[in-house]
């Protein structure tokens, strides 16, 4: 990390002085190394900093003592910090929960040492806290997920029946999968899809049927793109909407940008549109509460009629 | 300027956890002289800020009247039994896993390696991508807080102010829901976390009682919740969605499976706006069967738009 700032370097002293003099010194390369700390620095952080660390009238006896000696820390007197400050509750809890949620999805035998963490971990909270925090990362068929696990470990194709929800559409395809990931409460495959030649997304709950095939792919080359990739870079065209108050939530929800309060007219935002169909299922569902100010031809206000056209006909209207 | 600083925080937090008593700003000072500015408006502000920054690390700075002082003046030191508190002796491999997982699923934009320091350090260098990413909401650490110290949490919603006893908090269809006692409605509520409207406010530690087992997070789509009279819909929902619409609502709705891999599945609703918009999601690709005051109510929001060009 380059650049510490004086809190940062202040949060890694405080637990670096105990554990080194608990240690009977430490290496600098391992202090270092352990609490991402640049070697220069720590090394003139040590002379000009814990070196000059005491307390008044900082006399012999009230000063901690702290050298260096061919590349090895060490570290005396120091019983002010005879111990790294604990943790607080809601560092515990935040650990919990994110080992806990990683054990919901693993497969194999790969618990030992995280379920172990988590067991000492939650010795440190009050019992009934142990199961306060609960996580379920995303929507999916836990059956699904496990196979598609498999399948990436295995390296073996998958096909898969596919709704598309931009282009409302449900296609059969064959894949490679290369990673999974949860992403603000869906899961989602990365794969390299043969369909369309190239690496695609997919939201697990849009998988209505698979079959993992015999067939092994080779490896992957390139990682896999994550959700958060999906609307990346200015390809898209953009439309902008002038949201009431009581249909801000749009902006809690989806990609957007130039966000500018309307001078008490409402919220002027601009979103990248992915896919006709999403942008007709928002306008749809915002109604007369979203104005269309600006948009591609195509994607105005036209686009939310003949939407709402096509839906009426399903009520024979 | 990033020396000095850090030389007089060190130097600072050495004092503060040295200190029997409480100690005041201006002995601190005398201790201190080196690293401060003479100027005393100068040295507050300074003073002032240090401390708040101290206590955003999490440290357990206390205030209390300094002895033999009259009148009584303010004094600061470190409550050493809560910043000495244990931790948990955690083996290498033990720390690594801890490590990945918490680098694997990401509260938020970025992975706090800050606890692993205290842990005795980060196990390896390898980064991660992240496997699972939460929404890290700004309330959540105050939350959690809470429910571990027993603390109560005020904050707006619906705008009102509310002061809740949390018990539980869970993420869920992408967002993080608390449930607890509601002291200003009476009983039992969840709140979506993402709708607070004000920060949280923190009561003291040990400031409620905590129920044996706490009642999990429900897991009710927005229509269930609300106040408009209920009503049971009926909506007919086409292949292509179903499993998409089972995955959320669960297979206990549905009455009836049609051929064509379609499915009729009935719902509650409390709330007719949000069962609305959850309909529209699926564009042409279901229809509300009844009842009739449901399917007009859509009709006629349709005809709005349909006509406006």
């Amino acid at each position: 990390m380059d650049n510490l700032t004086a809190l940062d370097r202040l949060r890694r002293l405080l637990a670096i002085i105990p554990w080194v003099a608990a240690e009977g010194g430490m290496s600098l390369e391992a202090v270092a190394r352990r609490f991402d700390y640049p070697r220069d620095d720590l090394l003139e952080d040590i002379w000009f900093v814990v070196q000059m660390i005491g307390v008044a009238p900082f006399g012999p006896g009230d000063m901690l003592e702290a050298r260096v000696e061919d590349d090895w820390v060490h570290i005396e007197y120091s019983h002010w910090f005879a111990r790294p400050m604990t943790l607080r509750p809601e560092e515990v809890l935040s650990l919990l929960a994110a080992g806990q949620s990683v054990a919901e999805f693993s497969i194999g035998d790969e618990l030992g040492p995280l379920g172990r963490a988590l067991t000492k971990l939650s010795a440190m909270v009050e019992p009934e806290v142990r199961d306060a925090i609960d996580v379920r990362l995303g929507v999916a068929d836990d059956e699904l997920l496990k196979a598609l696990q498999q399948a990436r470990a295995d390296r073996r194709i998958v096909e898969i029946d596919y709704y598309s929800y931009g282009r409302d559409e449900l296609t059969t395809r064959v894949v490679e999968p290369h990673g999974l990931t949860a992403d603000m409460g869906h899961w989602y495959l990365s794969a390299h899809c043969r369909m369309a030649g190239a690496t695609r997304v997919f939201r697990l709950d849009r998988v209505s049927r698979y079959a993992v095939g015999d067939e092994v792919y080779p490896e992957p080359t390139s990682p896999g793109a994550g959700p958060e990739g999906f609307l990346a870079g200015d390809d898209y065209p953009e439309v902008e909407l002038l949201l009431e108050p009581s249909v801000r939530w749009v902006i809690t929800q989806y990609p957007h940008h130039g966000t500018e309060d309307g001078d008490g007219e409402g919220l002027r935002v601009r979103l990248p549109v992915a896919s006709t169909a999403w942008l007709e299922r928002l306008l749809l569902r915002l109604g007369t509460a979203a104005t269309v100010l600006e948009a591609p031809e195509g994607l105005g206000l036209d686009l939310r009629s003949f939407a709402a056209a096509r839906v009426l006909a399903r009520y024979g209207g | 300027m990033v020396e000095s600083k850090l030389r007089r925080l060190m130097n600072l937090v050495t004092a503060l956890l040295h200190a029997e008593c409480p100690k005041t700003r201006d002995e601190l000072r005398a201790g201190l002289r080196e690293y401060y500015a003479e100027d005393d408006a100068s040295f507050r502000r300074q003073f002032e800020r240090d401390k708040d920054e101290i206590r955003a690390m999490g440290i357990p700075l206390i205030t209390g009247f300094a002895p033999d002082t009259d009148p009584p003046v303010t004094g600061y030191r470190i409550d050493r039994s809560r910043y000495r508190g244990d931790l948990p002796d955690l083996t290498p491999d033990e720390l690594a896993a801890l490590h990945l997982a918490n680098n694997l699923v990401r509260l938020g934009d970025a992975p706090s390696d800050d606890p692993f320091w205290r842990l005795g350090g980060r196990p390896d260098e390898s980064e991660v991508a992240a496997v699972a990413r939460l929404p890290g909401e700004p309330a959540l650490r105050d939350l959690m807080d809470a429910i571990a110290e027993r603390r109560t949490a005020t904050f707006n919603y619906h705008g009102v102010e509310r002061v809740v006893e949390p018990h539980r908090l869970a993420f869920r269809n992408g967002h993080w829901h608390v449930k607890g006692h509601d002291r200003t409605r009476g009983g039992e509520r969840q709140f979506r976390v993402d709708r607070f409207e004000s920060a949280v406010e923190r009561g003291e530690p040990g400031g409620c009682e905590r129920p044996q087992k706490a009642s999990g997070v429900e897991d009710r789509p927005a229509w269930r919740y609300g106040d408009d009279e209920p009503l049971t819909a009926r909506l007919a929902v086409d292949a292509p969605h179903v499993p998409w619409v089972l995955g959320h609502l669960g297979e206990a709705g549905v009455v009836d499976r049609l051929e064509d891999g379609s499915v009729i599945i009935e719902e509650e609703v409390c709330n007719r706006e949000a069962f609305r918009s959850f309909v529209l999601t699926f564009l042409e690709g279901a229809e509300i069967l009844g009842p009739r005051e449901l399917r007009d109510d859509l009709i006629r929001w349709l005809e709005g738009m349909a006509w406006t060009t």
